[in-house]
């Protein structure tokens, strides 16, 4: 029983096996060559989007947004004295807001100042909201 | 549809009104995050590659457990960039293309 007496033997099943598997192949290239074309999101822009929406999306983030809009600009004491926050806390949430380009930093002697980044803001709320809307469609 | 109390803030010292909604940002949120993963970004390759695929399909080709497969294809569903369509006793999964271009648009927007 050499492997050529097998493959006399088996002739038949030999050929449907390899008759499936050049259907299947054509089966699957077929859609393929007749797909739209790709749609590419770019990784970097996606990491500072996701950055951004993370930034946003927190209820004490929000408040802090909030707190520094109705004072224009403000030091982190106040911040975190108002809130009745802990420093570390309200540091690290300006840090996230400060990453995301929602918040600009000025010095003024040995005082940091946080304001609002306003046409960030409006920019990327602009995106989200007309994202959203085409959701419910 | 008015927004819950305390769950929305908005800007005022603008140019314009911002208002900011803790919902709507979780949704939009979680869309970025189902897309922002390199394992999900395979299986939107995979489904732009051969348009509808069934979840055995997806799993042989990518060589993943089924529950992991699944478990991902449908955080992509909740996301609407995949959807599902029966046909007889198969379930096939197929990107939705003008979500994913939507995506685009948002993350492009967001990111300029």
């Amino acid at each position: 029983m050499g492997l050529q007496h097998f493959f006399y033997n088996n002739f038949d099943k030999i050929i449907n096996w390899r008759i499936f598997a050049i259907a299947h192949y054509f089966k699957t290239t077929k859609v393929t060559s007749m797909r739209k074309a790709k749609v590419n999101i770019n990784d970097e822009k996606l990491q500072v989007s996701s950055e951004i929406l993370r930034a946003l999306a927190h209820p004490l983030r929000m408040k802090i947004l909030e707190f520094i809009d109705e004072n224009d600009t403000i030091n982190v004491n106040k911040i975190y004295n108002t809130l009745k926050l802990e420093q570390s806390i309200t540091s690290q949430h300006l840090r996230i807001l400060r990453l995301a380009g929602l918040v600009i930093t000025e010095r003024d002697g040995k005082f940091i100042h946080y304001k609002l980044d306003y046409d960030k803001l409006s920019n990327a709320m602009e995106a989200i909201d007309s994202f959203l809307e085409q959701e419910v469609n | 549809m008015r927004k819950q109390k305390g769950e929305t803030i908005v800007l005022k010292k603008g140019k314009q009104e911002i208002q900011l909604d803790y919902a709507e940002l979780r949704k939009a949120v979680l869309v970025l995050r189902a897309i922002n993963h390199k394992l999900r970004q395979r299986m939107i390759d995979l489904l732009e590659e051969y348009e509808k695929m069934t979840v055995t399909d997806i799993y042989i080709k990518l060589r993943l457990e089924q529950s992991v497969a699944s478990q991902h294809l449908a955080i992509l569903r909740r996301a609407g960039v995949v959807s599902t369509e029966r046909d007889g006793k198969f379930i096939y999964y197929g990107l939705d293309k003008d979500r994913l271009s939507q995506i685009s648009k948002l993350v492009e927007e967001l990111a300029a």
